[in-house]
């Protein structure tokens, strides 16, 4: 696949029609698009992507132009379009891709109809329009969608894809092997062994005769039952296949998240048990302040009463009628003694008119409750044992109020603490939620795992169940002329599939075996250092450090963001590279017609977290591998591009940005830079 | 009914794979044929194959 042009109208940022012509089937083979940072860069790789296959994976939903979509009326309509004019596998293709936008009566502005259209160049030179239905199917053979991350190389995304599949959806090894000759054999299998209805061996299959054979007819209906069950297990397997190691990925990522994160843990356990603190401490400073109230409401009376006391003691200390009076006594006890004891407690008979009865008629005027004296002299105790009790709530009441002005400088000293604290852990994950994560998702594994396990003893049944269905098959369908045909037929389709299954596995492990040379080979050319790019056999690849022996902490070793780019860009030019080359042998690899095809290299910010050095060990690298590049890329990391790649570029466009919303794209003439 | 002798030639079935590989190579560029139509194609070839094989 080469590109001639794109066309995009109204496409996010880009205003109006906005075309670019490619350098193309030319010495000079690269274009370069100039343009600064939110100038639309990423937009335009993602235009590729949105035309191939409808993705669009914007923040906002929309593709329209805003200031177009904002000059509509109610039940005005807008187009937003994008073209690609291509060749694949000597066909020329125009794909375009169209979203109508409608303005509802209340002003919103909705996507409509989608349409995709294809049209290709027939041996007459005109362009027909494809069936629909091979659509996905064209694109795909044209450029697999799980590939076109890598084609479509942009720096800041790329750096992951291919060394981890997090995402737990791309397989990249049949568009790998697509690109790099094998659909060809893979094709032929597909249609030889794939599935039990439309497949070759399949049909033949279905087309032993049965009738007047009962036995025939029921084994033939058990064949089929089986071989649909075993179809259903084994795409239930490769589910739970995919599901393990999409969870087996996550755990390490969690594991890796909780790791990088420990220092984190440790923040968040001062933070809570500054808060368990703070909490005991504004208990304790409500208890202080319950305190002070319930002091204020008893005591405080007599704390303010205290002048008002101390000037009534010292007006009543001058008081005379106190001598007359016998301490503690009242005027019942003389009652008693003259009415009831009639005896006085010297001895002496009281008897009524008598002298002592007189004398003590006489002291009763000084004893309580007619005694003043008395009164004041009790007045006075307790004047003087309220006096103390009011300087004592004096005294407490400020020991309880510096102990709370203690109580709140402690709490201010242990939020300001957690409010520092909380500043650092801010945005980081909260590795308790992540431990809980790891262990549900641990479950989880143990339980697929199992299910697994049980689903391949249950296909290893099935199968054996098929084998025997197929002998008995054959031994009943060898008594009819026309069946013993058919049975032949179906031994030479297995043992053509089975020559074909062992080319493609032979092909297969030449191919990943190559490509992990040629990639190595152009990481080598950037990277001055011990590494090297290791393939696995799903085509995810890895960074193998020398020194580290164990094959799981290969994995964990430091990379930088720079040398991840590196890493990925070498996978993807060795893919590009090998692509255009002739790898088979025609004779001893028995794949005829094979015809290598061109791809070119899309890269934006491809130079993105690279110093210096390695711009320029890259653009060295780029006129080897690809038949066709294009360079979306800073101005910045172009003026190192620049001194290597001068005599290689064809056409040069520059992204102008009017403001937000209005870029243009100038240029495109063949220069001299 | 009398059995005849069969035996897959392996000069003939590397004539087989390279027409059914012929077919495939065409049909990727022209996608002439769905999926069940090349099936009823790579068919017709090796029913061909087979009967030069007695």
């Amino acid at each position: 696949m080469l590109l001639k042009s794109l066309k995009i109208q109204n496409f996010r940022q880009f205003i109006g029609e906005q075309e670019i012509d490619f350098a193309y089937d030319d010495d000079k083979k690269i274009t370069v698009i100039l343009g600064k940072n939110t100038s639309g860069k990423t937009t335009l790789i993602k235009s590729f992507k949105w035309i191939l296959y409808g993705v669009s994976d914007f923040e906002t939903e929309d593709l329209i132009n805003i200031p177009v979509a904002s000059n509509m009326e109610p039940g005005d309509k807008e187009k937003v379009k994008g073209e690609i004019e291509l060749k694949h596998k000597n066909t020329w293709y125009i794909i375009r891709r169209e979203q109508d936008y409608f303005m509802t009566n209340s002003g919103d502005v909705k996507p409509e109809n989608t349409r995709l259209i294809i049209q290709y160049k027939t041996e007459e030179g005109k362009y027909d329009f494809l069936r629909t239905s091979d659509h996905i199917d064209t694109i795909n053979k044209i450029l697999p969608e799980d590939l076109s991350d890598y084609f479509f190389f942009h720096g800041e995304q790329v750096k992951e894809i291919g060394a981890n599949r997090r995402d737990g959806k791309k397989n990249i090894t049949e568009a790998v092997e697509s690109i790099l000759g094998l659909e060809v054999i893979n094709s032929a299998i597909k249609h030889l062994s794939g599935g039990p209805k439309i497949s070759v061996i399949g049909k033949l299959k279905n087309q032993i005769d049965t009738s007047d054979n009962e036995e025939l007819e029921y084994n033939k209906k058990l064949l089929a039952e089986k071989e649909e069950a075993l179809e259903n297990i084994q795409r239930e397997i490769s589910d739970y296949q995919n599901t393990i190691e999409f969870l087996e990925q996550e755990i390490d990522e969690l594991n890796d998240k909780i790791r990088d994160n420990k220092p984190t843990r440790n923040l968040k356990n001062r933070i809570n048990d500054n808060e368990i603190q703070i909490k005991e401490k504004i208990e304790k400073k409500s208890e202080k302040i319950n305190k002070i109230t319930d002091l204020i409401s008893q005591k405080s009376p007599m704390y303010f009463m205290q002048p008002l006391l101390s000037r009534s003691i010292n007006l009543l200390n001058n008081f005379e009628g106190f001598e007359e009076s016998i301490p503690e006594m009242h005027a019942n006890s003389i009652n008693y003694i003259l009415n009831n004891r009639k005896t006085c407690i010297c001895g002496t008979k009281i008897e009524e008119g008598s002298e002592a009865f007189k004398n003590l008629i006489e002291f009763k005027r000084y004893l309580p409750p007619e005694s003043i004296g008395t009164v004041v002299r009790l007045f006075l105790k307790d004047v003087r044992y309220n006096s103390t009790d009011g300087q004592e709530f004096y005294e407490d009441v400020i020991t309880l109020i510096r102990e709370v002005r203690f109580l709140n400088e402690e709490i201010k000293e242990l939020e300001s603490q957690n409010a520092k604290l909380s500043q650092e852990i801010e945005n980081k994950p909260d590795v308790g939620v992540l431990e809980k994560e790891v262990n549900s998702k641990s479950e989880k594994l143990q339980s697929r795992k199992k299910k697994l396990e049980q689903k391949i003893s249950e296909k290893g049944k099935l199968e054996r169940d098929l084998e025997e269905i197929d002998k008995e098959i054959k031994k009943l369908a060898k008594n009819s002329e026309k069946n013993r045909f058919t049975l032949h037929c179906l031994d030479y389709a297995k043992s053509i599939n089975a020559r074909f299954e062992e080319h493609y596995n032979k092909l297969e492990s030449k191919t990943r075996k190559k490509l992990e040379e040629r990639t190595n080979e152009i990481f080598n050319k950037i990277y001055h250092g011990e590494r090297n790019i290791k393939l696995k056999n799903n085509y995810e690849y890895y960074l193998e450090t020398p020194e580290i022996t164990s094959a799981a902490l290969q994995d964990k070793a430091d990379k930088s963001e720079g040398l991840k780019t590196v890493a990925s860009f070498s996978f993807i030019a060795g893919i590009v590279s090998l692509a255009r080359e002739k790898i088979y042998n025609q004779k001893s690899d028995e794949v005829e017609g094979y015809e290598p095809e061109p791809y070119p290299l899309v890269m934006d910010a491809p130079f993105s977290d690279t110093d210096e050095e390695h711009i320029k060990n890259i653009s060295e690298v780029i006129p080897e591998v690809a038949e066709q590049t294009i360079m979306i890329i800073m101005e910045k990391d172009w003026k190192y591009a620049k001194d290597v790649l001068r005599n290689e570029v064809n056409k040069l466009y520059d992204m102008e940005k009017r403001s937000e919303t209005k870029t243009f794209i100038q240029g495109g003439e063949i220069v001299s830079v | 009914m009398e059995e005849k002798d069969f035996k897959i030639d392996e000069a003939k079935s590397k004539r087989l794979i390279k027409k059914i590989l012929d077919l495939e190579n065409e049909n990727l560029k022209t996608k002439k044929y769905s999926r069940s139509e090349m099936s009823d194609k790579i068919i017709d070839f090796i029913k061909e194959e087979v009967r030069k094989c007695y």
